[in-house]
């Protein structure tokens, strides 16, 4: 009996072996987010054949009312076959049940279940990256575009799905995501390919051997498997690379960069008083000549001007990186590096890649964003078609703002609950401010960094100590940023008639007169005094002397110019001589004579004071430069800072509100005037005008015209801002061309035209919202902000398959004057 | 202390009513003047005597530039400027002369004429061989550094006991005083607190302290600092014999206080030599408050 019982037990096991491995059976592996009308939608299904023989089978795929149209026809051969089925995405947003069936002449052989998401394209914007993580749908609520997820890392770890699933998640919520390639601060990685000193030492803060064939070759392998393996997800649509690592390195001396040197100056070796990477000051250099003029061929600047440019290897290595990126992935895909100024003011920081970023703290002020934006301006000038974004950090260092040492009578009533909290939210003023200062220059993408601190209360270092601060943002974001952005980007900058120089030489010799992106050293707060004083100066750097660029400018201020190259020297003898103005402090080379002579000053711990004594020098700037040079724009009082662009005839004014006090939040610590104040009076742009519009209010403002200015009289709440079209001819009236029918599906498009009062188009460019209305009136995918360029923009929407047919509408809006026009489109 | 304060007020009002802008005009003409070569001679030489230090420094270069090493004996009359850039290039000037006798004595002249105390210490930095100069930068705030550094915790270093002499003959640095082996038992010894009450009386000049002290096991940190609360005025800083750098402010530093990074210098679990050189120009001088060592993280 025994024996019976055991034979049928294995006999029935046999049959389940062999029921079971007859089985078909399908997964879905990768990306299970989608975006409307994306080119190439393709879910990819794992089908596995348990047989021998290749079997002839059809593949059905059931969604969004979708019920098996158009099968696949397969050839599965024995094993895993991967399937790769293309969907329709022509629909609402939304998640989708999706049923994928598998059958053959047979019947069905398998059947899987998922859920598909499909969300709205993402149109013309201007994105809005968070440098970080954090809550998607409070990131969304807030108007952030993007946000970082370690793709590198988990790809490492061999985390595949959970990459995928980070990104589709996001995507969800309408949110793309950027890895950052931070393989350099791996330990693994440092130990093996360290940078090491004259003795053969690692330095003291880890730096990677950047010029070692090997370690290159490593990172662009990691780079390769990243790229290869979300090549089809455009919901990764960008790469940082390498963030912050130019701030560790140091001459290396391993072989390979001597080897670099001597090939690059034909056999010269590094010099031997190079210890560092920052140069070598010149007080003791013998034979440094008493003029302060250095031959233009001087070794130690050659040497650092290769180092900073390609020689240490960190600028090649990017763009090697992004390039291994591009390779892959064929799709738009921005790579970017940062902090991008935060190195000797020379072209080329981040090689190749397609950005350039910076971040910079709102902290004493929040003028630095403008001044931080104005070096990433100067840096790219060196890379044609190179974009630039600029970032904020959202907290703040305690010592900087509230010292924890520090004790005050009536203390912040956040210390109660983070008296040890290292970083603190900054406050909701400095924010704005800051972001009027940055978008009144012309950037393709906004960052900010520090999400704990803006978001929510955590236990990591950043602390969520003022609510406030992400309800400004939102704001901003939904007045602003969205409406405005597509035609933000579009603007250029004005050529500007006042330049401050940041030398590499002097950086390299001196070692303590350059900025670093940190808003170090004189030169820096000289270019506050000005802002404050409605200069709008250009940073520009040796280089942009040497191709000539002296040309365009009338005032050229040298802040620190402590040491220059032959050739600059000569180039800016020869600009005086041709009637410019030089303007320089006590530290000038004694070759050149000042037009005028300035004192350099230095800030305070103070905020107040700080503040005071450098608009009080511009103001003394300002007057000696009076007689002989105006700004095209003035405003009466020194907290109304303006800044131009200038699209053809069309000027735009961004005015922003810089009166600030000291209040409770972090006042008590004097640091920083934290909270912003309201603030009247009037602007002055020396151009005829015929009129003027808002464009964040979308109505025109008053003004007095007068033959050779206008004057606007602003009013701003505390920390605002405002941006100002000038034109010649006032605008009369938006036109809509549209089809009077539509097919759900089908792609239909529709010609906007602004036009001004004598008939003619604008030469400006001028924000348009446009949306298209279902028969529910809800908006429709595809509704959103444009650019109308002379002003002309054409439009396209695809009415989703699954939207009710019916009469539609399509809404369009002038943002410069608010003109409105309507069309009816009978979807059908 | 209150004395000082209001000499240095009268300075410092002094030097701003000296520095009066002529404009752009007037320097344009000068410019012309001396780019012109029938009349750059006589201009470099005018604007020696201008009173606008601007001109004087451009004069000064011209007149160098024309002249070389011939134009030292002219500049011995230069040597009395009150401004600091004219100093300043006159003393590179000198130092760099290929006739070092010659650069020497207008080095030398600058150091006994000249009445401010810190241009004859600039002078002195070129003609002596006291060459000893760092440019410093704390962790805390270089621009390349972006984390916060703190400190958390800070060792007092003793009131007494600090080795102390005067160097009149400013050849200290010579002798080996900021090396750790120096015998130094000769000395006095001082408290911290100004020299005048504690046998120096209105000492003027370059004075040296020394003192040895013992740290704990490595305390685990970031960044190390000394931080000196007042030293009157000037101090060059050696920690175990390497020098860690310099507060050079001329006398108007000698209430503020400064931090010198010693990260790499500082020995843990052993003895370490501190030695401090002081330069004093005026009425008391010497580390007035106390010292400590700071540890950060």
């Amino acid at each position: 009996m025994k024996k019976i019982t055991l034979f049928l037990s294995i006999a029935v096991l046999c049959f389940c072996m062999v029921a079971e491995e007859a089985a078909f059976t399908m997964d879905f592996s990768y990306r299970k987010g989608f975006i409307r009308l994306e080119e190439n939608p393709l879910l990819h299904i794992n089908i596995n054949n348990p047989g021998r023989q290749d079997v002839s089978a059809e593949l059905t795929l059931a969604y969004a009312g979708l019920n098996g149209l158009n099968p696949l026809k397969l050839k599965l051969t024995p094993g895993r076959n991967l399937v790769k089925a293309r969907l329709e995405t022509r629909f609402k947003p939304g998640s989708y049940p999706l049923k994928a069936v598998l059958s053959s002449a047979a019947g069905q052989l398998a059947a899987a279940e998922t859920t598909i998401t499909i969300t709205a394209e993402q149109g013309d914007i201007l994105p809005v990256m968070m440098w970080g993580g954090g809550n998607l749908s409070e990131l969304k609520r807030l108007g952030f575009t993007h946000y970082l997820v370690m793709v590198n890392i988990l790809l490492a770890r061999n985390q595949t799905a959970d990459a995928i699933t980070n990104i589709d998640r996001a995507l969800s919520e309408n949110i793309y995501c950027f890895d950052r390639f931070s393989l350099a601060t791996e330990k693994e990685f440092l130990e093996k390919f360290q940078r090491r000193d004259r003795n053969g030492k690692p330095y003291e803060r880890p730096n990677l051997d950047a010029s070692n064939p090997e370690a290159i070759e490593w990172t662009r392998k990691r780079a390769a498997r990243v790229g290869e393996f979300l090549a089809e997800h455009p919901g990764f649509d960008g790469a940082l690379i390498n963030s912050e690592v130019r701030d560790g390195t140091q001459p290396s001396f391993t072989g390979f960069e001597e080897a670099e040197f001597r090939k690059a100056t034909g056999g010269a070796e590094v010099p031997s008083q190079v210890k560092g990477s920052n140069g070598v000051p010149y007080f003791g250099l013998p034979g440094f000549p008493s003029s302060r003029i250095v031959p233009d061929n001087d070794p130690l600047l050659v040497y650092y001007q290769w180092f900073w440019k390609t020689g240490d290897g960190w600028n090649p290595l990017q763009g090697i990186l992004s390039d291994t990126y591009h390779e892959s992935i064929k799709r738009p895909f921005l790579t970017f590096f940062d902090p991008a100024v935060r190195v000797p003011p020379v072209w080329g920081s981040g090689g190749k890649v397609d950005a350039i970023n910076h971040w910079t703290y709102t902290n004493p002020d929040p003028l630095r964003m403008g001044l931080a934006a104005d070096e990433m301006i100067a840096m790219a000038d060196g890379a044609p078609g190179q974009k630039i974004m600029k970032m904020t950090q959202l907290f703040w260092y305690r010592d900087r703002s509230a010292p924890v040492a520090m004790k005050v009578e009536n203390p912040p009533s956040w210390i109660q609950e983070e008296p040890d909290a290292k970083y603190i939210t900054i406050s909701p003023d400095h924010l704005k401010i800051a972001f009027w200062n940055k978008i009144a220059r012309r950037l393709d993408a906004i960052l900010y960094h520090g999400s704990p601190s803006l978001l929510s209360k955590s236990k990591n270092a950043y602390r969520y100590t003022n609510p406030h601060t992400k309800e400004a943002l939102a704001e901003l974001s939904a007045s602003v940023i969205k409406p405005l952005g597509p035609t933000l980007k579009r603007i250029p900058e004005r050529q500007a008639d006042v330049a401050i120089l940041q030398s590499f030489t002097n950086a390299i010799f001196t070692q303590n007169n350059h900025s670093y992106g940190s808003a170090h050293a004189f030169t820096s707060d000289l270019h506050m005094a000005l802002q404050w004083n409605h200069f709008q100066p250009a940073i520009i750097y040796d280089e942009h002397i040497l191709r000539g660029d002296l040309a365009k400018y009338k005032v050229l201020f040298l802040p620190g110019a402590e040491v220059l190259t032959q050739s600059v020297f000569e180039a800016i003898l020869e600009f005086q001589r041709g009637g410019g103005i030089v303007v320089a402090d006590e530290k000038i080379v004694p070759g050149i004579l000042p037009d005028i002579s300035i004192k350099s000053v230095r800030r305070y711990t103070v905020a107040e004071p700080s503040k005071k004594v450098f608009q009080k020098l511009g103001q003394q700037i300002k007057q000696k430069l009076a007689p002989y040079y105006q700004s095209d724009f003035e405003a009466s009082n020194q907290d109304l800072v303006v800044r131009t662009r200038r699209y053809k005839t069309a000027d735009y004014l961004f005015v922003l509100n810089d009166k600030r006090a000291y209040g409770d939040y972090v006042g008590q610590y004097r640091r920083v005037l934290e909270n912003g104040v309201p603030n009247a009076g009037t602007v002055t742009l020396r151009r005829k005008a015929g009129a003027i519009y808002d464009l964040v209010k979308h109505q025109a403002v008053d003004f007095q015209a007068l033959p050779d200015r206008c004057e606007i009289p602003v009013s701003l709440d505390a920390g605002g801002g405002m941006i100002l079209l000038v034109l010649d001819e006032p605008l009369a009236k938006i036109e809509l061309n549209a089809p009077g029918t539509a097919k759900p599906g089908e792609p239909f498009s529709a010609d906007i035209r602004i036009t001004t009062a004598d008939g003619n188009a604008p030469d400006a460019l001028i924000p348009v919202e446009a949306t298209l209305l279902n028969t529910q009136h809800e908006p429709v995918a595809g509704s959103g902000w444009h650019c109308a360029a002379d002003g002309r923009v054409t439009v396209s929407f695809t009415p989703s398959l699954n939207d009710a047919a019916g009469e539609w509408r399509l809404n369009v809006r002038d943002l410069a004057s608010g003109n409105t026009a309507s069309a009816l489109i009978q979807v059908k | 202390m209150y004395r000082k304060m209001i000499w240095l007020f009268a300075c410092c009002l002094g030097l701003a009513l000296q520095a009066a802008d002529p404009g752009i005009e007037p320097r344009r003409k000068i410019r012309q003047a001396i780019e012109n070569p029938a009349t750059a001679q006589t201009a470099a030489e005018t604007a020696l005597t201008d009173a606008d230090p601007a001109i004087r420094l451009y004069g000064l270069y011209h007149y160098t530039r024309i002249h070389g090493e011939k134009a030292l004996p002219k500049l011995f009359a230069m040597s009395m400027d009150k401004d600091p850039s004219v100093i300043n290039f006159l003393t590179m000037f000198a130092a760099s002369a290929q006739d070092r006798e010659a650069g020497q004595a207008l080095l030398l002249e600058i150091m006994n004429k000249n009445p401010n105390h810190t241009l004859r210490r600039m002078a002195a930095r070129y003609a002596s061989t006291f060459k000893f100069h760092k440019v410093t930068k704390r962790r805390k705030f270089d621009p390349q550094w972006d984390y916060e550094l703190r400190p958390v915790q800070t060792i007092d270093l003793p009131l007494t006991g600090w080795r102390f002499t005067t160097d009149p003959l400013v050849n200290g640095h010579e002798n080996g005083f900021y090396e750790i082996s120096f015998d130094d038992s000769a000395w006095k010894l001082l408290k911290i607190g100004g020299w005048n009450k504690q046998g120096f009386p209105d000492y003027t000049g370059i004075a040296w302290y020394r003192i040895t002290f013992t740290l704990p096991e490595k305390i685990d940190s970031k960044a190390v600092e000394l931080y000196f609360r007042g030293v009157d005025e000037c101090a060059w800083v050696w920690l175990n014999g390497v020098y860690c750098g310099q507060h050079d402010e001329g006398a108007a530093g000698w209430n503020r206080p400064f931090y010198l990074d010693v990260t790499e210098e500082i020995k843990w679990n052993a003895a370490n030599t501190l030695v401090v050189r002081v330069d004093n120009s005026t009425m008391d001088g010497g580390i007035w408050k106390p010292v400590s060592i700071e540890i950060l993280k």
